[in-house]
């Protein structure tokens, strides 16, 4: 059968439910990060679908694709760096044991 | 561009000086607080020459009729793919909140020259809260203004989270959260205005643009509703007012003079450049229920202060008295109701921001804030005691003072518009405020002293501290004997801008 957008827009609504329910409620940092980046993925499908399916140009759901997964790369890279030091510092990646700023 | 761009020079050297505070080693204090007054006085020396160079009757065609008087303009294109520009520019509405911001700055961190705990962070912290704030006032893109607007979040959470009081965490993420929720709603209605933009060109972010073009009413309605949830959290109005108190009490006072005296202001200055500038449509169709909802926030936040225990909070639900006039002078679209909300949005930065400070000098010395314990200041601080007692006749509104002509004028517009009901509701607000006012007065500095920690030889204000003070007492002063000073710079932009509602 011919695909049209909405399974892409499903799909990546999944995804990013996904992605939240991980960020929402694991308790490793690390886990969290790359949750955060699957909630990164389904935006990037979403860009992709949209400008495949309405053909405008210039690509601008592309172009923007390409802007996201350079940002998630970098937010990684910094947030692997803080989990790194966030061990060094508490020997923990529990986000429940690093709490000095809850009330 | 043949013009020294002092706008952006004003915005950014902040910046560049928390820059210079990241670099520098974290043992040397001294080095760090006296980069951050350096850089922040560049700024205010900007502002005073923007106040001496700037004329505010000259009109440019460019802009039509929402920026007429915008003067020492820096237009660039930014991000054209998504038509943002890098768009500043002042007029008579933002220069008096430019040179409060910049002022309370200055002040504010001559006033936290006792933080030696993280005295680096704390530093570029406050800094790049100036940066947000100046923005703020010259943003005329919407993006732009947007950055800016969420810039000042996160160095407030940091510096009422890290330096707070007893529920600092609980504080600040309340504040953070509260008013994040409220600019999603800001950024929707954004959104809507730039899509709707699009019928005549490029869709564009240009505040200029959009506001020769209007959406249709009903996108226009509710573009505007959803960034007056974005500015009813920030100014505050009543429904939408429960993290001030929190966030007040638990802030350290340089924090308090800042949230206070500028980013209250904020918010009624968005209502007036964004929603009598460019969606008056949307807000002329509910602008009777921002009357109201300005008249309860008046005798709601009179009351309430009337009742508080802890003096900062006292100061704080008076705050949200004032900025009740605000909106009313700005619901009322006179143009004395609309001066009188701008005159009184500068003059309440004055006047709360020097509440805060001398609430911080007090605590320092007592180590307490709840009134029933305090009393007696005339005769163990009177230099403090009397310049507080002089606040609190500025902020209730005494003639002579700044206070009153801002009240003045706001309920000329009041009237003139044939509101008498509100008319009368504010004045009674004005009444309740003298009552809590002067009891504080009588409780705090007069009387017996109490025997609390320190009160056999507390030192009065040293010249540090009355650096902080002296100005601002000069400035209520000034003002409220010769208005002119100021209306001088809001008068013509205000009569301008105003033509251009339906």
């Amino acid at each position: 059968m011919i695909l049209s957008l909405n399974f892409y827009l499903v799909l990546a609504a999944i995804i990013f439910c996904v992605g939240l329910f991980g960020v929402l409620t694991r308790r490793s940092i690390v886990i969290i990060i790359m949750c955060i980046e699957l909630m990164f993925n389904a935006v990037n499908i979403n860009f992709v679908a949209f400008s495949s399916y309405l053909g405008l140009t210039p690509v601008r759901g592309q172009i923007f694709a390409v802007f996201v997964m350079l940002i998630s790369a970098v937010e990684m890279g910094v947030g692997m760096g803080i989990a790194l030091l966030l061990y060094k510092n508490r020997t923990t990646v529990e986000v429940n044991k690093i709490n000095l700023m809850r009330w | 561009m043949g013009r020294f761009p002092i706008l952006t020079v004003t915005i950014f050297t902040p910046l560049l000086g928390a820059l210079i505070i990241i670099f520098t080693p974290k043992e040397k204090i001294k080095l760090i607080k006296i980069l951050a007054l350096a850089f922040s006085s560049i700024s205010l020396l900007l502002s005073v020459i923007l106040l001496a160079k700037f004329d505010p009757y000259q009109i440019t065609n460019e802009f039509g009729k929402f920026g007429a008087h915008l003067q020492f303009v820096d237009k660039v294109d930014w991000i054209r793919a998504i038509g943002a520009t890098y768009f500043v520019g002042v007029d008579g509405i933002s220069l008096p909140l430019l040179f409060i911001a910049t002022l309370l700055s200055f002040l504010a961190i001559i006033a936290s020259w006792n933080i030696d705990y993280r005295a680096k962070e704390y530093f570029w912290l406050i800094l790049i809260l100036e940066v947000g704030m100046i923005g703020v006032f010259l943003a005329l893109d919407f993006i732009l203004f947007f950055i800016f607007w969420e810039m000042v979040l996160v160095p407030m959470y940091f510096l009422i989270g890290i330096w707070g009081g007893p529920r600092k965490e609980y504080a600040a993420i309340k504040f953070f959260l509260y008013t994040f929720f409220g600019s999603i709603f800001l950024l929707l209605g954004i959104l809507a205005v730039y899509f709707y933009s699009s019928k005549l060109g490029p869709s564009t972010f240009n505040m200029v643009e959009l506001a020769q073009h209007h959406a249709p009413p009903y996108v226009e309605t509710l573009a505007f509703l959803g960034m007056f949830l974005g500015f009813a959290v920030k100014v505050p109005m009543v429904p939408f007012h429960t993290w001030l108190p929190d966030a007040h009490v638990e802030a350290p006072t340089a924090v308090s003079v800042l949230l206070a005296g500028v980013l209250l202001k904020m918010g009624t200055y968005a209502f007036v450049r964004i929603g009598l500038g460019v969606v008056d449509h949307g807000m002329l169709s509910v602008i009777g229920v921002i009357a109201i909802m300005g008249v309860i926030s008046i005798i709601y936040g009179a009351f309430n202060a009337m009742v508080q225990k802890d003096l900062k909070s006292l100061v704080a639900y008076s705050s949200i008295s004032h900025m009740g006039f605000v909106m009313l002078g700005i619901a009322t679209l006179t143009v004395s109701g609309t001066n009188g909300a701008i005159l009184y949005m500068f003059s309440h930065g004055a006047i709360t921001g020097m509440l805060f400070l001398l609430v911080g000098l007090v605590y320092e010395r007592t180590h307490t804030r709840i009134i029933s314990e305090l009393g007696g200041l005339f005769t163990t601080i009177p230099l403090i005691a009397g310049i507080f007692a002089y606040t609190a006749f500025a902020a209730l509104g005494l003639p002579s003072l700044s206070g009153f002509i801002g009240e003045l004028l706001v309920l000329l517009g009041t009237f003139l518009k044939g509101w008498f009901g509100l008319g009368i509701l504010a004045a009674i607000g004005i009444i309740i405020t003298a009552g809590y006012m002067l009891w504080t007065i009588q409780r705090v500095c007069m009387g017996e002293s109490r025997e609390f920690a320190g009160v056999h030889n507390m030192p009065d204000a040293d010249w540090r501290e009355l650096t902080t003070l002296i100005p601002l007492v000069i400035i209520i002063f000034a003002i409220g004997i010769y208005p002119m000073f100021l209306l001088y710079y809001i008068k013509p932009t205000v009569e301008t801008f105003l033509t251009k509602l339906p």
